[in-house]
């Protein structure tokens, strides 16, 4: 009898915790999902509170935009660059004033304030501008970014605060390039001093941002305080304080008790829930970022074209979207880029037509299929759930997919190392995300997606080479019409989308910024940049 | 009568297991009168362990139930005493000593805090008279160097000082009645006399009685100035010691003393009394150990023999001897 | 007794040096490298591959992996150096000095608390065993054992921090933030000691010194918490020795759900980096740290049993 009871109890209890854990996965919300605006600056009427905390998953790994691939939410407390883009989008001058274009479209000059100060109170001069540059763009430079802006040939001051670039060719992409993270200027003694270190300790950090890191515990957070002498005027916020948890519950508990202020990278129960909790707001904002499943084409199947667009074809990407993307406000990609680049253009979603990958196949000489395998790790996304429905997808055309799952480091060491096209891969897909943060479709396309002379191009991690889109990216490059461009753009991405797919691309993302609606003055851009300029919270 | 310290009348001892009920005592009657022994014997399962446990009222108590009977200790029955009241008897007015010296000593406790525990609770010495008192009662049960033994473990002892401990533990609070549960039966014979010889010096010198169980007829014909023999739970004969050892009369007591090997005897083999202790639910409805005894007849396996009283005081309980009925003593 | 502590003691160095090569190798099994992590892969771009191929110099990732162990090795032996960080280029020591006594407090803590309170519950089931209040508290014990640490930790969380308001969530600042991660590492050594604790006890119980002192008119209570304890006590410190490991381990998860800096989450950040140094350095303080307190345990029997020789 007593046996019985304590059975009776025990099963419960766990009736109870089953019943409590349940229902979070029940991911077909039907609320709908404007953009957030950006909120407006603090009017400063009332009381505020001086400290801001933000809590996020994981650390920076280096507060030097050169270095950072990270993310670009934090560099922008501590460094400024010649131009930036505001919350409109749109480019705007930052340490630089005001740019000319030579008449050859080759050269630039930037004339910059005179009136910025680093946080070590040394004055902005031409001479950092030309120190952060030659650093980055040495021939034998070693910094993370340094392909990414060679199309810069030459860097020269004319004066103090006078500096000119030149492009080996009519640059079209410049200004938006020149937004990229590479560009954060480095104050010139501390490149001297730190070289390749800089940016990895508070110490090391000196720039002509709104904020001055005062303290960095890695992997904990770090603390930044309001610079006096902003060139903007100081921040409204005395204290700027981004703490790192790692584990995304605990971080939605934190944004609840109320001991952080501004809460991202939940998930996605969390965000559904937390627009029901009073005094919490949840925000969704553009973005640049896709989300896909890149092809692997020195696969064995997959580097024949028709192969991959039976693929391609035989994934409903809308019922994937309403599964698991559409709560929160994520849609169907309808190109290869998000909607918020230049050079996008609308060519739907690609259509969901098994009966003509089954016809596909057949004339690739697999009508019996064919078998591949799918990576992906987790926490990213929910790309463990995506790549299943892909596999039902697959499995109803007899094309037999499977699932490899790693961790971060795991994935990053399968990309690695590669000296010829299909060295030691032997996945046909994987996960991948694409966000040119110049919001420009040359980096969105010509990065990824030309084959480079030796055949291994860098960012192209899936070998894809295709000779119309070879020839055509280098013309959109130095193309200085906008409407010739996208003209341009929207040939390749019609190649790359559907006719010889690079990838599956499913969602187009969003940000989700959960924040105290005491929060004024949040304001970030699609590249998920926050503007800490405006950044305030009521008390 | 006037001197009878303990008067133990009809007790029911029963144990209430998974298996049934087994009454270990069943239906016991005796007396005990300041500075007698008595022996208890039988063999092991006859109930004479649950007896001692009994009057003390420390048999493991789920599955054991004192069901009916009195226990009287000066005139009051301890069975209607409380706990609390109890506990100011057990090792004060009357001690017990166990079988196995070595598991009744508490192994993490030194010998003499062991004793000053009784000495501190029951007669209020403080920390300082209790030590001193140990050291002394050490040095009584015979123990060499007693100062230093007192600040020793039980398992740094031998079997033999061991069971000293466990006398003088017993003997701290000068008890009226010692009871002593197979005694020496865990040691060797030569340190079992010294023991005995222990037993009796403190008899004579303190004027203690003594309840001594055993299976052991050996060690009863030294100490012993009664003897209660057990069966299945029932006393079955009841004499002074010599009466017991010159004249059993009862069948089982008769096997008893036969089973003893006698020393300058030849024998070809040892004598053993047939057939083994039944279990309680095999109990016959009358004499129970009618299965086994050579001299059974017409009444003994179906009638309960009561136990009487022969004209020499002795008590037997066989229909051998209970011509016309006889009245319960 | 001084002889047998040397040789323990002694005997922790040929167990840490098998650890620290079976840690060493084995981290390397694993596919990641710390350098093509901070410096490869990434939306945003890759480096140069020769760039890599430099640094793996640098940093000696490309020696025979025999000569990167005793040369990481011959540093703590001979310099008390644990290593440097390859992602943060700090020396790791540093960063332990800081974080250790985070990790110590809550299995410390949590060890202290599990115990005091799971004896108590031990204690309590056995004393009244069978009997309602066992059943109970020994379900309890058992959920409080089956529950995972981190799902604990979220409904404490859940009831102290949100709802009722009275405690942090987030970091170790001071005694308040300890209070929830102590707690969730402490319930789940309750379950395990209470159930240790309540066997021991009745087995105690059951021996004949027990009804020694019974005889002799000892109460109740002073059998139980005296007389039964003290033996019982052995078994029970086995056990508490041993949970104090899971427990050490245990603080990691604590650590991430709780945001506490410690040692758990340096080394779990460690290994999502690849940060082999990290990894193999806070892997041996958390196996030095079991063996020690393990032997310490060993020698603390002699204290409760005085049947232990130390020979």
């Amino acid at each position: 009898m007593k046996k019985f009871l304590s059975l009776a109890l025990v099963l419960l209890l766990a009736l109870g915790v089953l019943a409590g854990c349940g229902g979070g996965n029940d991911a077909s919300g039907s609320q709908s999902f404007g953009d957030a605006s950006n909120m407006p600056a603090p009017t400063g009427d009332g009381e505020y509170k001086d400290t801001v905390i933000l809590a996020t998953g994981s650390d920076q790994n280096y507060m030097d935009g050169q270095m950072n691939n990270t993310n670009d939410k934090v560099l922008r407390t501590v460094y400024s660059s010649l131009v930036k883009r505001d919350q409109n989008n749109e480019i705007v001058g930052d340490l630089a004033e005001s740019w000319e274009i030579s008449d050859d479209n080759l050269t630039w000059t930037f004339y910059l304030r005179q009136d910025v100060k680093f946080h070590n109170g040394k004055q902005f001069t031409s001479a950092d501008v030309k120190a952060s540059y030659d650093r980055l763009l040495a021939e034998d430079s070693l910094v993370r970014y340094a392909s990414t802006m060679r199309f810069i040939t030459d860097v020269s001051v004319v004066d103090d605060y006078t500096i000119t670039m030149t492009t080996e060719n009519p640059s079209p992409v410049m200004l938006a390039n020149l937004c990229h993270r590479a560009n954060l200027i480095l104050d010139a003694d501390y490149i001297e001093e730190y070289g390749l270190d800089l940016g990895l300790t508070a110490e090391s950090c000196n720039g002509t941002g709104p904020y001055r890191l005062v303290q960095w515990d890695k992997d904990e957070m770090m603390v930044f305080e309001a610079f006096d002498d902003y060139f903007e005027g100081k921040p409204p916020t005395q204290n700027f304080i981004i703490q790192i948890i790692p584990d995304t519950s605990s971080r939605a508990m934190a944004l609840e008790t109320g001991e952080v202020d501004i809460a991202d990278g939940l998930a996605v129960e969390d965000v559904l829930r937390l627009q029901d909790v009073e005094g919490i707001s949840v925000n969704f904002y553009k973005y640049q970022g896709l989300h896909g499943f890149q092809f692997n084409c020195a696969h064995e199947y997959l580097s024949d074209s028709r192969l991959r667009r039976a693929v391609s074809h035989a994934i409903n990407r809308q019922a994937i979207i309403d599964a698991l993307y559409a709560p929160i406000g994520e849609y169907c990609a309808t190109a290869p880029v998000s909607e918020v680049v230049f050079g996008y253009t609308d060519l739907g979603v690609v259509p969901y037509d098994p009966e003509l990958s089954k016809q596909l196949m057949e004339e690739a000489g697999y009508a019996d299929g064919f078998e591949f395998s799918i990576l992906v790790y987790p926490n990213y996304n929910q790309s463990l759930p995506s790549a299943e429905m892909i596999v039902q997808d697959l499995a109803a055309v007899g094309i037999t997919a499977t699932i490899e799952i790693v961790d971060n480091a795991g994935f990053n060491a399968m990309q690695g190392n590669r000296t010829y096209p299909g060295e030691n891969f032997p996945w046909g897909m994987f996960i991948m995300g694409y966000g040119p943060s110049s919001l420009d479709a040359d980096e969105g396309l010509r990065r990824l997606w030309t084959t480079s002379p030796d055949g291994n191009n860098n960012n192209n991690y899936g070998w894809y080479s295709n000779e119309e889109v070879d020839t055509l990216l280098p013309q959109a490059q130095v193309e200085m019409d906008p409407a010739k461009r996208i003209e341009i753009y929207k040939r390749v991405m019609e190649i790359v989308y559907l006719e010889d797919p690079a990838a599956v691309f499913t969602n187009q993302r969003r940000i989700i910024y959960c924040m105290s609606d005491k929060v004024e003055g949040f304001q970030v851009d699609m590249r998920n940049a926050i503007n800490y300029t405006t950044l305030a919270c009521r008390a | 009568m006037e001197n009878t310290l303990l008067d133990i009348k009809n007790l029911k001892t029963y144990f209430f297991t998974e298996e049934g009920v087994i009454p270990a005592v069943d239906d016991l009657s005796f007396t005990l009168d300041a500075g007698e022994t008595l022996a208890i014997v039988g063999e092991s399962g006859c109930g004479k362990s649950v007896t001692s446990l009994s009057i003390l009222r420390i048999y493991p108590s789920p599955p054991g139930k004192i069901v009916g009977g009195e226990i009287l200790y000066n005139g009051e029955d301890l069975l209607q005493k409380s706990e609390g009241e109890m506990r100011k008897i057990r090792g004060n007015d009357i001690s017990m000593i166990f079988q196995e010296p070595l598991t009744a000593l508490n192994p993490v406790f030194t010998v003499g805090r062991q004793i000053m525990e009784g000495l501190q609770m029951h007669q209020h010495l403080d920390k300082k008279q209790a030590h001193e008192k140990a050291v002394e009662l050490l040095a009584q049960v015979g123990i060499p160097t007693p100062e230093r033994v007192v600040d020793e473990y039980p398992h740094q002892l031998s079997g033999g000082m061991r069971q000293r401990v466990m006398i003088a533990m017993a003997l701290s609070c000068e008890p009226k009645i010692l009871i002593a549960d197979e005694p020496t039966t865990a040691l060797d014979v030569t340190i079992q006399a010294q023991i005995l010889e222990l037993l009796v010096s403190i008899k004579e010198e303190t004027g203690t009685s003594i309840i001594l169980i055993t299976h052991d007829l050996g060690i009863v014909a030294q100490i012993a100035q009664n003897v209660m023999v057990m069966y299945a739970g029932q006393a079955v004969e009841y004499a002074d010691v010599r009466s017991i050892f010159k004249d059993p009369l009862h069948p089982y007591t008769v096997g008893l003393l036969r089973s003893v090997p006698v020393i300058g005897v030849e024998q070809d083999s040892l004598y053993s009394i047939k057939g083994s202790i039944p279990s309680a639910k095999d109990y016959p409805a009358g004499c129970r150990f009618s299965p086994r005894c050579q001299d059974a007849f017409a009444p003994c396996a179906g009638e309960m023999p009561p136990l009487c009283t022969m004209p020499d005081g002795r008590r037997v309980r066989c229909w051998k001897y209970a011509e016309g009925g006889c009245k319960d003593a | 007794m001084l002889r047998y502590t040397i040789k323990r003691l002694l005997q922790l160095i040929p167990t840490l040096l098998a650890v620290s090569m079976i840690i060493f190798f084995s981290i390397r099994l694993i596919p990641g490298d710390p350098i093509s992590l901070m410096y490869g892969l990434s939306e945003a771009g890759g480096v140069d591959p020769a760039f890599i191929e430099q640094m793996r110099e640098q940093y000696g990732l490309n020696d025979p992996l025999i000569t990167q162990y005793f040369r990481y090795m011959g540093n703590i032996i001979f310099h008390g150096d644990l290593g440097t960080s390859i992602v943060t280029k700090k020396p790791i020591m540093d960063e332990l000095m800081n974080r250790y006594q985070y990790t110590i407090v809550l299995a410390l803590g949590g060890t202290l608390f599990g115990s005091i309170i799971g004896i108590a519950v031990g204690i309590i089931s056995a004393v009244f065993h069978n009997k309602a209040a066992d059943n109970f508290l020994m379900a309890f014990s058992m959920i409080a054992v089956s529950m995972p640490s981190f799902f604990l930790g979220m409904i404490l969380m859940l009831v102290f921090s949100l709802n009722l308001g009275l405690l942090p969530s987030v970091g170790m600042k001071g005694v308040k933030y300890a209070i929830l991660p102590v707690a969730t590492l402490g319930l789940y050594a309750v379950g395990l000691i209470a159930r240790t604790t309540r066997s021991s006890m009745l087995d105690v119980v059951n021996q004949d010194y027990i009804r020694t002192a019974r005889s002799r008119g000892v109460s109740k209570t002073k059998i139980y918490l005296s007389h039964a304890f003290r033996n019982a006590l052995i078994p029970i410190l086995t056990a508490i020795g041993l949970r104090f490991g899971i427990l050490l381990v245990g603080s990691s998860i604590v650590e991430t759900v709780f945001t506490i800096p410690g040692l758990g989450r340096f080394m779990i950040d460690g290994i999502s980096h690849r940060d082999y140094p990290v990894i193999q350095s806070t892997m041996l303080v958390f196996a030095t740290t079991f063996v020690l307190v393990n032997t310490l345990v060993d020698l603390l029997y002699g204290f409760v049993d005085p049947r232990v020789k130390y020979d």
